[in-house]
């Protein structure tokens, strides 16, 4: 057989072409789209004139972020691209509850970090949302935004374990996860560890697309039916 | 090029498939996808864990509700060094949220999912039900102390399972406890009756049975 012929072949049966993982989800008209005049965030004035329909504005601005002047408050270091809202100052209680077997858990959980600070700037509760350079007269939190639905708190012992190290190791340790380095995301065409974690970390991010990526409910990273976002990196 | 190479070929780089991963709760009993008039989100895991704002007093990551029965536990003339066993705790408890025949398996998430409560059905063998005196017991600890007073166990610090560890660290949960998955692999139906060892020739009663 030419390899022409093989190469086909293999594409056809594994369906392994980066085509596949298109991303085919956007961000306008998403949870995430803050310039819905009907998204009820209770931008009061004058931020709603000056967001200018703006859907990215609450989190990135273009110019001046990341710690510069007046608003240094909001640097977020390497993982804040563009970042401009105003960071939780929060002090979190972590998931710590463990396991109830031997081998099926030795994760070193610490307190958020990388990007997840981020996130959490609006969903701990603590920070307005319309909290973001010198806008800071919003009251609605998401505490009090749509019945706390999308409120994780502060106490994130109930929550998946965030930031923390997913590595080969720890799939050797904890024989109920898959080896990140080898077993595929089903994302895009990488790995857990290149196309899931933050250096090497989970992080919300390894779950969730901020952006709406892929299109799908709860702006998760890939459909959950029948569980294959949790699958994918539980070996169950 | 040969077939076989073609096939070898395939293979290592079909390995790299989400397919080839071991599937081994889907579509077995634990997997309650189709039982949509409870289970509307199509996902498998939500009837017993979610992501965010589960149970604290329940792990891992506890989403379904835990059951408030008083059982009537087991007591056995010859259970040497054992009191009593206590009122079933650890992750027993949480299967029990659905074996002991009472508690509504589509309880989960905080509220009653669908209209009418499902219970574990009477006629059914996996329902264990509130009696649990005529089951092996659980939730006591099983320590060398134990193995020595009764004879006829196993140290558990020592002996060996088929898993490759100690039945301290296969079997027994983290603090030294004979519960459910002590036995039973929730997650894998693979062995008959979700077994965490192959019972042929009682291999999973001789793990820790002296006999």
């Amino acid at each position: 057989m030419r390899f022409k012929s093989f190469f086909i072949v293999c594409s056809t049966v594994l369906g392994l072409t980066p085509l596949c993982y298109g991303q085919t989800g956007t961000i306008v008209g998403s949870k995430h789209d803050f310039s819905l005049t009907n998204n009820t965030w209770n931008f009061s004035s004058p931020i709603t004139a000056q967001l200018q329909g703006q859907i990215c504005r609450p989190c990135h601005a273009p110019h001046n972020t990341n710690g510069l002047s007046s608003w240094t408050q909001d640097n977020a270091g390497p993982f804040g691209p563009l970042w401009d809202h105003s960071l939780s100052t929060a002090n979190y209680t972590i998931y710590s509850q463990g396991y109830n077997f031997w081998r099926e858990g030795a994760a070193t959980i610490g307190s958020p970090d990388g990007s997840s600070k981020l996130c959490l700037s609006c969903h701990d509760g603590t920070v307005a949302l319309a909290n973001f350079r010198t806008y800071t007269t919003g009251t609605t939190t998401m505490a009090n935004f749509d019945g706390g639905a999308a409120n994780l708190g502060t106490d994130l012992s109930t929550t998946h374990p965030i930031s923390f190290t997913y590595n080969q190791a720890l799939s050797t340790t904890d024989h109920k996860i898959w080896d990140p380095t080898t077993t595929p995301s089903g994302v895009h065409s990488g790995t857990i560890d290149g196309d899931m974690l933050e250096n090497g970390k989970v992080q919300c991010i390894s779950c969730h697309d901020a952006h709406n990526g892929a299109g799908v409910t709860h702006l998760l990273i890939k459909s959950n039916v029948g569980s294959a976002l949790c699958f994918t990196c539980h070996k169950l | 090029m040969k077939l076989t190479k073609l096939v070898l070929l395939s293979s290592i780089l079909l390995g790299l498939s989400p397919l080839s991963k071991g599937q081994n709760i889907r579509g077995s009993s634990h997997d309650f996808t189709s039982k949509t008039q409870y289970n509307t989100t199509g996902e498998l895991c939500i009837v017993c864990h979610a992501p965010h704002g589960t149970d604290a007093t329940a792990v891992p990551l506890w989403n379904h509700n835990t059951t408030s029965q008083i059982f009537s536990t087991y007591i056995g003339y010859k259970f040497q060094g054992i009191a009593s066993i206590t009122q079933p705790d650890g992750a027993s408890k949480l299967c029990l949220s659905c074996h002991d025949g009472v508690s509504a398996i589509n309880q989960f998430g905080g509220k009653l999912q669908g209209t009418t409560p499902v219970p574990m059905p009477l006629t059914t063998n996996d329902r264990i039900g509130t009696d649990l005196t005529n089951d092996h017991p659980i939730s006591f600890v099983y320590n060398t102390a134990l193995a020595t007073l009764d004879g006829t166990l196993k140290d558990p610090s020592t002996a060996s399972t088929s898993l490759g560890g100690t039945i301290a660290t296969d079997l027994l949960d983290v603090n030294g406890k004979v519960q459910c998955p002590s036995c039973h692999e929730v997650h894998d139906q693979t062995i008959y009756r979700f077994g965490k060892i192959s019972n042929a020739g009682s291999a999973l009663c001789l793990t820790c049975h002296n006999k």
